[in-house]
């Protein structure tokens, strides 16, 4: 099989722009709405630990831990079925040193508030911090979803700008 | 071993397909389709040559009610990428020459 230089410098130049494309158009990197059903769980043992009667935790534990593993069983699916999932060696590793920070981050942060919020002597604190991590996730989630596509995407144009 | 020119994946919508599929751990049909700009049937018939050489597995499954295709490289189909790049690269690095633009 012979082509010439030119036929195989354009052939490799529609190999990047095909993958350029296809990562800019990749679905965000997890299901956003996933770490917010975590915090809800969190949110909901809290509560039920820390306001209504204590024969409540009989009925709402299994209640919660049933929510939380219909969410985990759909998180596993809509992962599995997403449009494209991309491959290891495309995805930018700074985006999942980003989500391990904003994991890590979120997760340390909400004890200090649960403490701060126990100190100030408001009500129910661990279930405000629960409701404000619960809202945190809501609006970061999608945002960090994106950003992990989008540094993955510029890393494809910027390891094609190299070789070029 | 000098990388070699793969005749199974050397035409131009094969080459595309392996080329998103090398992106990716897995692909949606609609996704591919619609990213390539090809027909069904188009993409249909290359997937299905893929598979018969052994490069690409393709998982049948539904969302909701709807059917679904998805599509993912096999370990030998990334090799057989890995090395038809491998020998263009080779080509365009003997003459001289850059990547052109797409």
């Amino acid at each position: 099989m012979d082509i010439t230089p030119e036929e195989a410098a354009r052939t490799l130049a529609q190999v990047d722009e095909t993958q350029r494309r296809v990562l800019r158009a990749a679905p965000p990197m997890f299901p956003a709405w996933y770490p917010v059903a975590v915090w809800t769980f969190v949110t909901g043992i809290q509560f039920v630990t820390e306001i209504p009667p204590t024969w409540w935790l009989l009925v709402a534990v299994p209640a919660l831990t049933a929510g939380l593993t219909f969410a985990v069983l759909k998180f596993v699916r809509d992962v599995r079925d997403t449009k494209l999932r991309p491959h290891s060696s495309v995805v930018d590793p700074w985006a999942w040193v980003g989500f391990t920070a904003w994991i890590v981050g979120t997760s340390l942060a909400s004890l200090p508030l649960a403490v701060w919020f126990v100190a100030l002597d408001i009500a129910y604190p661990r279930t405000t911090m629960g409701v404000i991590m619960t809202v945190v996730m809501a609006i970061t989630s999608p945002l960090l979803a994106r950003w992990m596509s989008g540094r993955t995407a510029r890393r494809a144009e910027r390891a094609e700008r190299v070789k070029r | 071993m000098t990388p070699r020119l793969d005749p199974a994946i050397h035409a131009p919508t094969r080459l595309q397909i392996v080329s998103l599929l090398a992106a990716a751990d897995e692909a949606e049909f609609a996704f591919v389709r619609d990213n390539l700009g090809v027909s069904d049937s188009v993409l249909s018939k290359h997937a299905s040559a893929l598979e018969a050489a052994g490069y690409v597995k393709i998982r049948k499954g539904h969302v909701g009610k709807r059917p679904r295709t998805w599509f993912s490289l096999t370990g030998e189909g990334r090799a057989a990428y890995t090395g038809h790049v491998a020998a263009l690269q080779a080509i365009v690095a003997q003459s001289g020459l850059s990547v052109l633009p797409g």
